[in-house]
This record gives C-alpha cells, sequence and structure tokens, in this order.
C-alpha cells in the first residue's frame, strides 16, 4: 500500500492524447478512501493516513481529468485526477483520516476449518485499515443454524457478522440487518455478483439480507478424452445416429451411459480396458441424493409446465413434487442405475469423486464446482493398457427437450452468505468489513485460495470480476474453460428451496428418492408418500406462514 | 452435627456438578419434550402442549420403523457379539500367554467409533477387503452397506468387530475369577469339559454376563457413528435407527421438542428393559 501524500504528477499522458477524438479509452484512476476517525466518543483523532482504492472509469478524448467519487465505509471522498491510458497503474492517493472504527471490537461467527481461512488472513488488515478488532468465532456447520441464530436473536447479539446458509433466511431474517442502503452508500459490488447468486441467495423478499461468500453450484463433468476419440465418436454415431458430445438431454444422457458401460477386457478408446467401466453416476447415497434428483426433476417439471417450475402451488402450497413429469424424472434417475458402478448407492463426495477422477471409472458425472476449479489436475488417466492424456470436460447440467424447446437449467445450491446483525452494537463497522471481504481485489483471494494470501476457504466463484480474472486464469490455465462452462450454466438459474422447514422438506424428499433406488418403491408411491409429508410439514409450521415465506423466496426481479 | 456437616462439604461439590450436568439437562429435556420447541417456528415463548410430542411419537411411522430398525440391530448385534466374545473369553482362558494378545484384541474397543466408521467403508467397499476374500471363492462384488438388505447386517458386522472384545474381556475376567477348586471338583467327579463348562462356568459367570450384555445392549441402542458414518440411515430407512431419526429431527430439522420426546421415549424403552433384564439374570 502506497503511503504517498498528495497526487502525483508524474503520468505519462502520451497514450491518451494520441487516442484523442476517438470514442472512450478506459482508464485507470486509483482513488481514495478515506476513514474518519473518532466515530467513538472520546477517541482520540487517528493519524492521517492514505487509503488507496482502484476504480475503472471510462473517458472521452475530450476529458483532461477525471473526477470520480469514491466511497467506502465511513467515507466519502472526490478525486480528480488525469485521464490516463489504460496502461497507467500509478496510484492517486490522498491524506485521509484511518482507521475509522479504532477501539471498535466485533465478533464474527463462522464456518470452522478452511473456511474459516480468510478470516484468519484478513483479521491483520481488517485491523490497519479499520481499526477493528475482529474476534473469529469458528464453529461446526451442524452448529452454525443454533450457534447462529441464537446470537443474532441475543440484545445486544453476540455476534456482528454471521456465516449462514442461505436456506436458514427464513428464520434468520428477522435478526437480519437489511443491506439495501448500506449498499447504496458504498457497493463492493452488488452487480457484479452473478443474477443467480444475487437472486436466489443473497436477496429475500425482494430485500438484500446478506452476501455471497460461496458460489456453489453444480456442473455436469465429462471424460473429454473419452468423448474426443475418433473411434469412439464414430461407433457411438453408427449407433445412436447423432454425434458423440456433452449431452444437452437426460435421454442423451442415458445413451452416453449405455454406451460407455463396458467389463474389464472390452476395448475403450482404442485400448483395452483394465477394469469395468461406467457410463455414468450419481451421489446417491441417503442425505443428499436429493440434489440429484432435483438435476432431473428442475427440467422435466419446466417442460411439463412450460417454464420455470414451482416447488409448491403458489397459492396453495400443495407441493408439487409427485406430478406425472415428477415421477417420470424419478423413473428416469432409477433407469440409469444399471451404468452406475455396484455400490452406488453408497457414494457420498468422497467416492464419487474417487470413482470419476481417481479410478477414472465414470464416463459422466454432476458434481460441486471443485473438480473443475481445484481438482482438475487431479484426474487420473483412464484405466486401460494405453490411455490418451487424461482430460476434463464441462458442461451445464442436461435439460429435457419438448416440443423443439430445451429445458435447461442450473441449480443454485443454498450456501455460505454473510449477514450483519440487526442488533449489533456497531452494524456501520461490521459493514465495513463485509465491504472489505466483499471488495473484489479480496473476493478474487478467497476464490482463488490457497494463493499467498488465503491459504484456505473453499469458497467457490461467484461474481464476473472472478470468473473473467485475468490473473486467475494465467495462474492456473486449466480453469479458464471451467469458468467459461460455469458461467454459461449460470446464465439459467435455478433456486433450491430456501423457505423454513427446508431441511425437513428436502431430507422428506431424499428418503423418497433412496427408497425407490434402493427398490423399495416404486417412483410414484415414494413421491406420493413425499409429498404427503411435505404437506404435513406445511401445517405442522403453519400453511399461512409458509405461503407467505414461499412467496418471500421468490420474490426477486426474474431478469436473467 | 459438625460431622455431618463437614460430610455435607465434601458431598457438596459432586452434587453441584450431579445437579449441573446431569439433572438440570434431564428437568430441562423433559421441559423441552412437552413444548412445541421448534426454532423455525417465530417464536421465543415455546408453547406447552402437554403430551402432544409423544402421541406424534406413537402415530409417526418413521419412528416406529426406526424402533424395529434399532431392536433388529440390538437383537443381530448381541447374536453375534456375545457367542463370539464368550468363544475367545474361553480360548483364552486356557492359553498360557494370554497377557501378550490381549492388547492386541483389546484395539477395536479403543478405536474412537467415528474411525471404525470409515474402517468398515474400507473393509466392505465394493472394491474392499471383505469382497477380495470372497472373489477368492468365486463370489461377486457385494456392495454391503449400498444395499438395502445388507446394509443393516454390514454396520452389525462393523459394530462386532469393534464391540466384540469388550464382551471377552469382561467374560475371561469373570472365568478367571472363578475358584479353581469347582473345576476340579467336577473334574473329579468326571464331568466331561463341555458338562463343566454348561454346569459349572456358565452358571457362575450369570451375573458377569448379565452385565456385559447390559452394557452393550444398552451402547447398541444408543447406536449413532456408524449409521452416521457408513449409510446416514439409508438406503431409504433402512438403517435409519432411533438415534439417528432424532438426530435429523432435532439438529436438522430443528424441532426439539419433538426430538426431546423421541429420546424419552428410548429412556423409558431402555428402563423396562434393563428392569426386566435384571430381574431374569437375578442380579441385584
Amino acid at each position: 500500500m502506497s503511503r504517498k501524500i498528495g497526487f502525483n504528477r508524474k503520468i505519462s499522458r502520451r497514450e491518451a492524447i494520441s487516442t484523442a477524438g476517438k470514442i472512450a479509452i478506459s482508464a485507470v484512476v486509483a482513488g481514495v478512501v478515506a476513514g474518519v476517525g473518532g466515530y467513538y466518543a472520546g477517541s482520540a483523532a487517528a493519524a492521517p493516513t492514505t487509503v488507496e482504492r482502484t476504480v475503472t472509469h471510462t473517458v472521452t478524448a475530450a476529458e483532461r481529468t477525471v473526477t470520480t467519487t469514491v466511497t467506502a465505509p465511513g467515507v466519502t471522498a472526490t478525486v480528480t485526477a488525469p485521464a490516463a491510458t489504460v496502461t497507467v497503474t500509478k496510484t492517486v492517493a490522498a491524506p485521509v483520516a484511518a482507521r475509522p472504527y479504532e477501539g471498535v471490537k466485533l465478533t464474527v461467527l463462522c464456518h470452522t476449518g478452511v473456511q474459516a481461512g480468510p478470516w484468519h488472513a484478513y483479521k491483520e488488515d481488517i485491523k490497519n485499515l479499520y481499526g477493528i478488532d475482529l474476534e473469529v468465532v469458528e464453529a461446526p456447520p451442524e452448529e452454525l443454524y443454533s450457534k447462529g441464530l441464537l446470537g443474532l436473536k441475543s440484545k445486544p447479539a453476540d455476534y456482528d457478522l454471521v456465516q449462514f446458509n442461505s436456506a436458514w433466511i427464513g428464520d434468520f431474517e428477522p435478526y437480519l440487518q437489511p443491506l439495501d442502503e448500506y449498499v447504496q452508500k458504498a457497493d463492493p459490488g452488488w452487480g457484479d455478483v452473478l443474477p443467480g447468486f444475487r437472486l436466489f441467495r443473497s436477496m429475500w423478499a425482494g430485500k438484500i439480507y446478506s452476501w455471497t461468500l460461496d458460489g456453489d453450484t453444480f456442473m455436469f463433468y465429462y471424460r473429454k478424452d473419452l468423448f474426443d476419440h475418433p473411434e469412439e465418436k464414430e461407433e457411438f454415431r453408427k449407433r445412436y445416429g447423432y454425434e458423440l458430445g456433452p449431452p444437452k438431454t437426460w435421454d442423451q444422457v442415458r445413451d452416453i451411459a449405455e454406451f460407455f458401460t463396458r467389463k474389464a477386457g472390452d476395448r475403450l478408446a482404442g485400448s483395452k480396458l483394465l477394469k469395468d467401466f461406467y457410463g455414468y453416476a450419481d451421489q446417491a447415497k441417503r442425505g443428499r441424493v436429493y440434489y440429484w434428483y432435483l438435476f432431473r426433476w428442475i427440467p422435466y417439471r419446466a417442460a411439463e409446465e412450460g417454464g420455470i417450475p414451482h416447488y409448491f402451488d403458489p397459492d396453495t402450497m400443495k407441493p408439487l413434487i409427485n406430478t406425472p413429469a415428477s415421477v417420470k424424472a424419478l423413473e428416469a434417475m432409477r433407469d440409469i442405475l444399471k451404468f452406475s458402478p455396484p455400490g452406488v448407492l453408497g457414494f457420498e463426495w468422497t467416492e464419487l469423486f474417487t470413482a470419476a477422477m481417481s479410478d477414472s471409472v465414470i464416463a459422466m458425472w454432476i458434481h460441486w464446482p471443485d473438480e473443475g476449479d481445484r481438482f482438475q489436475d487431479k484426474l487420473q488417466p483412464l484405466p486401460v493398457e494405453n490411455p490418451p492424456k487424461p482430460q476434463l470436460g464441462f458442461a451445464p447440467t442436461p435439460g429435457v427437450e419438448k416440443d423443439g424447446k430445451l429445458y435447461r437449467y442450473t441449480l443454485i445450491d443454498t450456501a455460505w452468505e454473510l449477514g450483519i446483525a440487526k442488533n449489533s452494537r456497531n452494524p456501520e463497522a461490521a459493514y465495513a468489513v463485509l465491504y472489505f471481504l466483499m471488495r473484489s481485489d479480496n473476493a478474487l483471494e478467497r476464490v482463488m485460495a490457497p494463493t499467498a494470501k488465503v491459504p484456505s476457504s473453499n469458497h467457490d466463484p461467484y461474481a464476473y470480476s472472478q470468473f473473467y480474472s485475468p490473473r486467475w486464469r494465467a495462474e492456473k490455465p486449466w480453469v479458464g474453460p471451467f469458468l467459461d462452462a460455469e458461467l454459461e450454466a449460470l446464465k439459467n438459474p435455478y433456486p433450491l428451496l430456501r423457505i423454513p422447514g427446508g431441511f425437513e422438506y428436502l431430507d422428506a424428499l431424499d428418503l423418497a428418492v433412496s427408497e425407490c433406488l434402493a427398490g423399495a418403491k416404486d417412483a410414484k408411491s415414494a413421491l406420493d408418500e413425499a409429498a404427503a409429508k411435505w404437506e404435513e410439514i406445511t401445517d405442522r409450521l403453519g400453511r399461512e406462514r409458509q405461503k407467505e415465506f414461499y412467496h418471500k423466496m421468490w420474490m426477486v426481479p426474474l431478469v436473467f | 452435627m459438625r460431622e455431618r456437616r463437614t460430610a455435607y462439604m465434601f458431598v457438596l461439590p459432586a452434587l453441584i456438578l450431579l445437579i449441573a450436568a446431569v439433572i438440570f439437562p434431564m428437568v430441562f429435556s423433559i421441559n423441552v419434550a412437552l413444548r412445541k420447541y421448534d426454532l423455525r417456528l417465530p417464536t421465543e415463548d415455546y408453547p406447552f402442549i402437554g403430551i402432544d410430542n409423544f402421541l406424534r411419537a406413537a402415530r409417526d411411522k418413521y419412528f416406529l420403523n426406526s424402533l424395529l430398525i434399532t431392536l433388529q440391530f440390538v437383537v443381530m448385534g448381541i447374536a453375534l457379539q456375545f457367542p463370539i466374545g464368550l468363544g475367545v473369553a474361553v480360548l483364552l482362558s486356557r492359553f498360557r500367554w494370554r497377557r501378550y494378545v490381549l492388547p492386541a484384541i483389546a484395539i477395536p474397543v479403543l478405536t474412537p467409533p467415528i474411525v471404525a466408521g470409515y474402517m468398515g467403508i474400507i473393509l466392505f467397499h465394493p472394491d474392499g477387503v471383505v469382497n477380495y476374500f470372497l472373489s477368492l471363492f468365486g463370489a461377486s462384488k457385494i456392495p454391503w452397506y449400498s444395499r438395502p438388505d445388507t446394509a443393516l447386517i454390514t454396520c452389525v458386522l462393523i459394530d462386532t468387530w469393534q464391540w466384540y472384545p469388550f464382551i471377552t474381556l469382561i467374560l475371561l475376567a469373570g472365568i478367571l475369577s472363578i475358584p479353581p477348586e469347582y473345576i476340579e471338583a467336577a473334574r473329579i467327579d468326571g464331568a466331561s469339559e463341555r458338562s463343566i463348562f454348561r454346569h459349572v462356568i456358565l452358571p457362575m459367570l450369570r451375573g458377569v454376563i448379565a452385565v456385559a450384555l447390559i452394557f452393550r445392549m444398552l451402547e447398541m441402542l444408543r447406536v449413532f457413528d456408524v449409521i452416521y458414518i457408513v449409510t446416514y440411515g439409508g438406503p431409504g430407512t433402512a438403517t435409519q435407527v432411533t438415534n439417528f431419526y432424532g438426530y435429523l429431527v432435532g439438529f436438522h430439522y430443528w424441532d426439539l421438542g419433538y426430538a426431546a420426546a423421541m429420546g424419552w421415549i428410548l429412556v423409558i424403552i431402555l428402563s423396562i428393559l434393563v428392569t426386566y433384564y435384571m430381574r431374569a439374570f437375578r442380579v441385584s
């Protein structure tokens, strides 16, 4: 961080002048983020220092100077600087009062382990920049709900900032500080966040209640080395009458899964197969198998509805998880089991990851973004005598085609958000911390972790500046195609259920799916039972109240 | 009077600890079980609903099913662990160098249940050790813990691997404490080894057996870790034991009142079983 006082006048204007008369040139103007001291009564004025912030401003040829107003929590500063070219990286800085919250002590409740990494990494910076003493309280994910809720209810709140799962927003809403006004005053980049996360994670009842920490979603993975093999492509076209490629529909997934399911000793990718090989696998263990059902349910139901489907009838709260299309989706899911490894009903994250990436015995699967942005280099060669170079392909999760229209959505997982307690002793200071963590440069460090600054985070990307980051793409060259695919997938987001009782609803669905896959029930009766359970949960939690929450969940501008 | 006061002073710390750690949580959990104590409800005064949570449990087919599965788990577990434990105890009682073998046998008991669960996954994985040995006899791969008909027995086998040594150790101590004169007298009277075991050793072990089985039964009724790690209650509800269901209701659905009621029903069942069992074995 520069400590220079006053504007730097040594900026080259040669390039800017040479492009005069043409359309806008991009200029990187460094602004000033100033702090104001003395927030605390009686506290001594902090020593002036310089705080930098980089802003982008498009200037016309006529402009010789650029005036930018830069705001940050606790400060607003107007800076005038010479118009410059994109190559200019000099910093314009001004003296400001730093550490505007000197002496303020804040407590953050966060997920224990690697997710707590950024908090520890930035604690010192937050202290230096704002003067805030941040106490980091870690809790395992299963305790975050109760600890967070009870802590937020306290007056004053036990925690000023809380990491919580977006599925809990209905319960947390009364105790969270809406952030709209704060964002209007000092915006760390609300428009930079992808609509799927902005609308279906951070917003509730049309207001901003939190900010995405972790852009969890799902991607379709396939063995590109296998899909690109000429022998396989030729054979597939002969057998199925269309080109082998990343599947767009679930029907295509079934074809390809059938095609690639082979026994040890058969040929695969032009070579002798050393192990049994399977076309497709779900993470089908009881507990989270509902996700894999929803990947099908959403497009099947969308095709049935002719548009974005609903979990419930918004007027009556009647469950819509046992409609004919829903049953068909579950039957399709069960049908594909015959192209999956024998123990697939016991597959959790590790088992699916190991079978797909380490044992390399699966051609296609759906998972969180981990494989793409963190583990792509861990992909092992195909289990054949002369394997091609291992390559991983990425695509949006498949859809369903009806009347020539493809219904294809990407499920936005309910995951980690950061909110501010309504009962916080110092919500302004808490917002300063949130602002700091969400600033594009710091957010990039988090999602790129491990980096020199942030050793761990497990946070997935969620903002345009992360997806298009030249730094990330340069440092991890394999990540570019993955980020492009994920960005494409996130053009059609669909929210996971996040009303109170969300987990109980989804667990009832999970049980039904698990029972059907295990052969204990047929698809129709399993889903009918789940729907009956949903009705019971709705009645128990209050039908009118649940209806209100369901409306709040969808109270977002549906413009993608 | 002074001596009495001194005695109270000595007892007081333990009493405070007992009240804080046992009595208060118990009373509090009864209070919770009698209320609509659901963290998802928009209230801070959880209303008193009497025995509604208990009546709800009596109608909840998942709860009733979980009781049945728990019972199956206990019966299968005891049926496996007791004969194995007793057999190994009898063998060890005749083995001169048992002191060197005993620590090795006791290792599984010292293993944390979570680790035992993960070891179970490794052992019973479709490509794991158990299937490898079965394949030597021409058997095909069995997805042990992911098939509804084998999932529960797989969990029982993992529990057995971990806990049969506990029964062995207790019974071995019991066998070794039998005065040798009784056995020698039986031999002099011409009794066979089988008769000695059946008519001398077993009757004298009755109290020890009762204690070992009560301990195991109580532990097995509380089973959670292995189920959580290996099957997560599935596939379907194939391994959804009562404690696991209670965990879901309490710590995932946040319906704490109902979860507390389920816990109390299990406690009541346990108390009845233990009382009956103690009477049957005439243990006092």
